[in-house]
């Protein structure tokens, strides 16, 4: 793990191939007598798309809002690039990890553009002395927000929807805006929560494509999902997490073949039962 | 109600839309009617409509209307005007460029209803139908005529569900009802107009400075009614009238146009506003004016806490106390604790400076409440800094605001030599101490207008609303909720102060009870939220004219005595029925509210996600 931190502060996104961005260590989140994950070690490294996987309930986002700051584990740390990840969402996304989330969470009634504006908040400084007086500094640094987020609309290619209410949007639309505001904090890493949930197969692979020119921006990503076919095209590695516990973590290959993992999702065949090697079969057919 | 159920009768075809009316007259003689009826009743207006003066307003005389019979012939000369307009002539049909149809329905309501109540009103005051004058009786007939013949005019009629057979009685009898109303509403309902074509520049700027004067004259004509009856009628005229012109597609025209030359809008605004004072003869009205401009500027400050960072304040008026108090106390009044007296910039700088550091200590603490909890907060806070102000009187505490007589003998203020107390004669005219206070004030308005349009369109105002719409998505996109969250409360607060400033010399006294959660008398906290409520939450315009309404309307209907509160929630439950995005919706608002009320068979708009943000 190299430990060194990067100099390249004013743009995160540029970051050397092969350096740890996102270091979680036996990260465990109590809430009262449950325990919702328990003791992950995770790392995410430069140029990586790392997945998560698990079933239902087995603390992927838990896990997900741990690194956040949304949740502030009960024990272990996460570094990102090297320093420890404050405890404060806001923070956590300045110091350049953004996320989506799992249900939808744009501000419904601002328009699209102004969705992604938002997202350049902590790129931004002007505060209220600046707004009312609008010198220069003002009308310059908003049209810089204003070129950046048509950019990154156009990346996603929500350009000519820019003013529309982000209400209005169809479904996938919404999850490639929630992408694009996440990106306007000009993230080191990014967190997708289930980003092709509710997805038909064309939209998912679109969205495939659209992960893939986010990772070539030089930006680490980390997916849950549970469309394993899209997990296992897109990711460099992946990690399941099962009952708040790391069971596996490996390349696709790795995890498709491991047997715990199947049983983690199908169930354990009974010893000898008729049909046990069949269920196993179908397992791996399901999984690949 | 009669005309929903006789309605809901007549079988609705469901393809076959031959269009019909509500009444069955076929089309030609019904246009002949409204129309004939609406001029008509511009004539019945310069006839004599009682043979008295004992009934307010002189409608005795022949040749020239008088009272009551101007708002009918200003309604008269709008049916007229529509009414030609649905004939297709040239000129009158620019007035209407969204249909004139549904515009002459409300346009001739105006005048029904205004010239009803009169008449009715006449009859009952002076006892008996035999002291109508024959003008009254012509009115009457030419407004009811004209009334049935707008309705039978055709429209488009709104699908409606069949009646399921099986369903029990009462169930059919609901069906039916609902279907009534759906027809009752889609006689009323316009296309929407057309997107206007550009005119050159000076022409619209010039369509906006003449839509300010009416707006001035009606605000003038209003605030001038002399007796309830007039009143009374003058609203129904005029939301009539304005619902009519609504339907004409008028206000969307100069919506856009507003919209194209917003720094000319405000401008013109300003002008008309200032030139209020000019129209009046005596102070008398410019009181109502700069207490209305007091309320309003605070509701608009109010406006920035609860239309954009959607934070629930429900003890803003303290804010305005805290600035009244503080200012009053360094402004040589002789029951201050304090013996100073600052010149007018430095009382006002001691007053919004005092409502910042309330606004901050109180929202320091508090603003890590969310929702309803803020609420309730806010709302005690505000109770605690009247009753301070209340027991600061030496024996129940220390003694600094002299308790419940407080601050009085406020000396008026003087700016640069020019003494706010005294009479000037400005250009022939004579401007008193209130419209002195009057331009004062609308100085500070427009500091508020144009702080809350700033900040609205900048990264904080952004911020603002992204937290009144997800606060945990605000927070994920790294917005610092609570400071942000403090800026607006902070400089809402100091908004009221700077408006606190300026009521504390206008009321010469400053006491505790001025500054209550509810009460008769705007401001107070409730009155002040429902400003921002009825006018429209986010808006500029929305709190300035929903103030105007809330202070008006208490203070010229003195007959509602003690039930002034019961009306008032009375208004406010059927506001939130039938238009919960205020009177001047914010864009954003009325696709909010209204995306669920399209009526059955209508398209949807493109396909909404039901469960964003669940």
């Amino acid at each position: 793990m190299t430990t060194d931190t990067t100099t390249n502060k004013d743009r995160p996104a540029a970051t050397p191939a092969g350096e740890t961005v996102l270091d979680a260590k036996g990260v465990t989140m109590r809430f009262g007598g449950l325990t919702a994950v328990h003791s992950v070690d995770l790392t995410v490294n430069s140029g990586e798309i790392v997945g998560l996987i698990g079933p239902n309930g087995a603390g992927k986002t838990t896990f997900f809002n741990c690194l956040t700051g949304l949740y502030i584990p009960t024990e272990g740390e996460v570094r990102y690039k090297g320093t420890v990840l404050p405890s404060k969402s806001f923070k956590v996304t300045a110091a350049g990890v953004a996320r989506t989330f799992q249900n939808i969470r744009l501000f419904a009634n601002m328009t699209v553009l102004e969705n992604v504006l938002v997202g350049r908040h902590t790129r931004t400084k002007e505060g209220l002395w600046s707004a009312l007086l609008r010198g220069p500094g003002f009308h310059k640094a908003e049209a810089k927000s204003k070129a950046r987020a048509l950019e990154l609309l156009e990346f996603v290619g929500l350009a000519e929807k820019a003013d529309h209410l982000s209400r209005n949007l169809p479904y996938g639309e919404q999850r490639k805006l929630e992408i694009a505001r996440a990106l306007a904090s000009e993230p080191g890493l990014l967190l997708l929560d289930e980003p092709t949930a509710g997805m038909n197969p064309q939209e998912t692979r679109a969205t495939e494509e659209l992960v893939f020119a986010i990772r070539d921006m030089g930006i680490a990503v980390l997916v849950i999902e549970h469309d394993m076919r899209f997990i296992f095209n897109l990711c460099d590695r992946v990690a399941v997490l099962v009952q708040g516990e790391k069971l596996v973590e490996g390349d696709s290959e790795t995890v498709q073949q491991d047997d715990r993992v199947i049983a983690a999702y199908l169930g354990e065949p009974f010893e000898g039962a008729p049909g046990s090697t069949e269920a196993d079969a179908t397992g791996n057919e399901e999984n690949s | 109600m009669t005309t929903q159920n006789t309605a809901a009768d007549t079988p609705t075809p469901k393809h076959d839309h031959t269009p019909t009316g509500l009444i069955a007259i076929p089309e030609g003689p019904a246009r002949a009617m409204a129309t004939g009826g609406g001029i008509l009743t511009i004539i019945s207006t310069f006839m004599a409509w009682t043979w008295t003066s004992a009934f307010p307003g002189d409608l005795t005389v022949y040749g020239y209307p008088g009272g009551l019979q101007v708002l009918v012939l200003i309604a008269g000369i709008l049916t007229t005007l529509f009414g030609l307009a649905g004939y297709g002539i040239k000129g009158a049909r620019t007035l209407a460029p969204g249909g004139a149809d549904a515009a002459l329905k409300y346009a001739s309501l105006a005048a029904f209803t205004t010239t009803w109540y009169t008449i009715i009103s006449i009859s009952y005051q002076l006892g008996g139908l035999a002291n109508l004058d024959p003008g009254g009786w012509v009115a009457a007939i030419a407004t009811l005529a004209s009334f049935t013949g707008a309705l039978a005019l055709p429209f488009v009629r709104p699908h409606t569900y069949a009646i399921d057979p099986e369903d029990t009685g009462s169930e059919q009898f609901k069906h039916r009802l609902r279907n009534g109303l759906v027809i009752f509403k889609g006689a009323f309902a316009a296309e929407a107009p057309p997107t206007p074509r550009k005119l050159p520049g000076y022409l619209e700027i010039l369509v906006i400075i003449a839509a300010l004067a009416v707006g001035l004259l009606v605000f003038t004509y209003g605030i001038g009614t002399e007796y309830d009856e007039l009143f009374i009628g003058f609203l129904v005229t005029v939301a009539f009238s304005f619902a009519a012109l609504t339907k004409a597609g008028l206000v969307a025209r100069v919506s856009t146009y507003t919209a194209r030359h917003r720094n000319v809008t405000l401008a013109g605004a300003f002008a008309a506003a200032a030139a209020f004072p000019f129209t009046q003869s005596d102070d008398q009205y410019a009181t109502i004016g700069v207490y209305i401009l007091i309320f309003a500027t605070v509701a608009l400050g109010l406006n920035i806490v609860v239309g954009l960072a959607g934070l629930l304040d429900l003890g803003y008026v303290a804010f305005l106390g805290v600035g009244a108090y503080a200012a009053s106390m360094v402004s040589g009044s002789p029951s201050s604790p304090f013996d100073v007296h600052l010149p007018f910039w430095g009382a006002i700088l001691v007053g919004a400076g005092a409502s910042l550091i309330f606004g901050v200590l109180i929202g320091a603490p508090t603003l890590r409440l969310r929702g309803d909890y803020l609420a309730i907060v806010t709302l005690g806070f505000g109770e605690i800094f009247r009753l301070v102000a209340m027991n600061s009187d030496g024996t129940s505490g220390p003694d600094i605001t002299n308790g419940s007589n407080g601050i009085s003998s406020i000396p008026n203020l003087k700016i640069l030599g020019f003494d706010l107390g005294a009479e000037h004669t400005i250009l022939g005219f004579t401007i008193g101490r209130f419209a002195n206070y009057f331009f004062l004030m609308l100085l500070i308005t427009f500091v508020v207008v144009l702080v809350f349009r700033r900040s609205e369109n900048s990264r904080i105002g952004r911020a603002w609303v992204a937290i009144r719409e997800d606060e945990t998505a605000a927070l994920a996109m790294g917005i610092n909720g609570f400071r942000v969250k403090l800026i607006a409360f902070a400089l809402g607060a100091t908004l009221a102060g700077l408006a606190g400033t300026v009521q504390a010399h206008v009321t010469y006294t400053v006491t505790p009870e001025q500054y209550q959660f509810a009460n008769t008398v705007p401001p107070n906290s409730a009155f002040l939220l429902a400003a921002v409520v009825l006018g429209g939450m986010g808006t500029i315009s929305g709190p300035l004219v929903g103030a105007a309404l809330l202070y008006l309307i208490p203070s010229k209907l003195s007959f509602l005595g003690d039930y002034q509160l019961f009306a008032f929630g009375l208004a406010l439950v059927l506001l939130m029925r039938f238009r919960p995005e205020g009177l001047i919706p914010n864009r954003r608002r009325q696709l909010e509210f209204h995306e669920a009320d399209l009526a059955p068979g209508d398209t949807p708009p493109p396909t909404v996600l039901s469960k964003t943000g669940a």
